[in-house]
């Protein structure tokens, strides 16, 4: 039992050991600003999900404002880029590129460490607009999968990528569960009105009965009554369950739908 | 396993979470002459002929010109456990809000021979009274009604008006639906002189109407026929043979 906790520890990076300095630059090329700006955002959220990571928006850093461009028209050439980096504090910059090729996309990252030398290099050919944004999203994954060799912790990338990547089943899902509980709730209170209809049958008819004397009335009443036990005892044994229920499920397919609205789509 | 323990329970109370509290007005509830009482300020009349044990609760209309209405719903119902006395009025402070007694319920005046005399409420402080499993005996007051006992059902011992001078309206036991004992009396009017033919002529129709087996005495009262009734107070009341 005890055995592969050790394992599982010892493959752990320390806790002491120096987190990976990053900073997402922004991304060059085609496509509008506020695109470009949207992909930029997608690529740091992407690595920060990585523990072995310390990830810093371009805007964060002193003295790195048009860098982009800059480094970019360096092409290949290490030694150009490793001086525009040499003024910046960090380990790793992204450099990240949209090209735009009739209706479709060619995105490429390339993660430069700070001496030019280009770690992970990847280039992806997407096809349309609406692709575009989850491509990126995958391509930032494999890079800093590849930059750190593993996976980001399940507990930080779990929760979202579920409802990202069912997003549908979550939307619709939910959207449905809450109809159900709306329905299920709306009749499970049947009883609990018709109880409160008898009841105040019951008050009506006892004024009319001591304004009237009329004993026709107590049948009505005896009847109403009967009505009466007859809903208490389905909103007391079944109705409140099932009203609960109901309201758990709109509950939880609201949060559900909520959910999918907020988070994006997955890859 | 420590979020189960909580879990389950947890679960359990919101699926049976806010029942209907059961405050419906009694009209109209089930009852029957042979015991099964109705709540507080309903009274049993029969609905069925053929069943004349079987009975449905009313409203009481009518607490007399003496007595309001007792205020409803009402909810602060008492149950004394030993036979009780009222001789003055502190001991009617204390039965107020009564309604069940465990034994007998007697009023009566302090000293033999006298009268008790009672405020200007009479009897109307036992309002609430609706059981008694001895009898129930008014006797030696200067009440003029049995306004105040309407709501008065069962007594397991009879009831027995007596030596009431004043005493000239007996409406108010006219929702008895049962009083045992003893056979043949179960609810006896005695030397009260003022009590007329007619009064208790009343009180026989109403009683016809709810309780038609129940039977009522009538001696030394203003038009009785029959004068000498000594003997028969003395077995009636408490201590008599």
């Amino acid at each position: 039992m005890w055995l592969p906790a050790v394992f599982l520890a010892l493959a752990l990076p320390a806790a002491d050991d120096p987190l990976t300095r990053v900073v997402v630059l922004d991304v060059v090329g085609d496509g509008d600003a506020d695109e470009r700006a949207a992909l930029a955002q997608i690529i740091y959220e992407r690595l920060q999900r990585f523990g072995k990571l310390s990830v810093r928006p371009r805007a964060a850093v002193d003295g790195a404002a048009g860098i982009e461009g800059a480094i970019d028209e360096c092409g290949d050439d290490r030694d150009c880029t490793s001086s525009l980096l040499h003024s910046i504090d960090v380990d790793i910059v992204t450099v990240a590129h949209l090209l735009r090729v009739g209706p479709s996309y060619s995105f490429s990252l390339r993660l430069v460490q700070r001496d030019g030398a280009v770690v992970v290099d990847s280039t992806a050919t997407i096809d349309d607009a609406a692709a575009l944004r989850p491509r990126v999203r995958t391509v930032a994954d494999d890079a800093g999968k590849a930059l750190t060799g593993s996976d980001p912790p399940a507990s930080i990338a779990e929760p979202a990528s579920i409802v990202a990547n069912y997003r549908d089943a979550f939307l619709y899902g939910g959207a449905a569960a809450a109809g159900v509980g709306v329905v299920v709730a709306a009749v499970a209170a049947i009883p609990a009105v018709g109880a409160g209809a008898a009841e105040g049958d019951l008050n009506r008819l006892r004024g009319e009965y001591l304004e009237t004397g009329d004993p026709a009335l107590l049948a009505t009443a005896r009847d109403r009554q009967q009505a009466f036990d007859d809903s208490v005892g389905a909103w007391n044994t079944v109705g409140v369950p099932a009203f609960w229920l109901g309201a758990l499920a709109v509950v939880a397919g609201a949060g559900a739908v909520a959910a999918a609205l907020v988070v994006e789509e997955g890859p | 396993m420590s979020r189960l323990l909580f879990a389950v329970p947890l679960s359990a109370w919101a699926l049976t979470a806010c029942p209907i509290d059961d405050v419906r007005d009694g009209i109209g509830l089930p009852c029957s002459i042979a015991g099964k009482a109705c709540p507080f300020d309903y009274t049993c009349v029969p609905d069925d002929k053929d069943a004349p044990d079987d009975g449905v609760c009313a409203p009481i209309a009518d607490y007399g010109q003496e007595c309001p209405p007792p205020t409803y719903p009402v909810r602060n119902q008492k149950v004394l456990d030993d036979d009780v006395v009222i001789d003055d009025s502190a001991d009617f402070l204390r039965t107020k809000d009564v309604a069940t007694v465990h034994g007998g319920l007697e009023v009566r005046s302090p000293g033999a021979g006298g009268v008790f005399l009672l405020g200007d409420e009479a009897l109307c402080p036992l309002a609430g009274l609706q059981h008694t499993d001895g009898a129930l005996i008014v006797g030696e007051t200067n009440a003029p009604t049995l306004d105040g006992l309407q709501n008065f059902a069962y007594a397991g011992g009879g009831i027995v008006v007596h030596s009431n001078p004043n005493l000239t309206d007996v409406r108010g036991l006219q929702n008895v639906v049962l009083a045992e004992e003893p056979d043949g009396q179960n609810i006896a009017l005695i030397n009260n002189a003022a009590l007329d033919a007619d009064a208790i002529a009343e009180l026989r129709e109403a009683l016809a109407e709810t309780s038609p087996t129940l039977q009522l005495r009538d001696c030394g009262n203003r038009d009785s026929s029959e004068r000498d009734c000594g003997t028969l107070l003395n077995s009636l009341l408490p201590g008599g043979e």
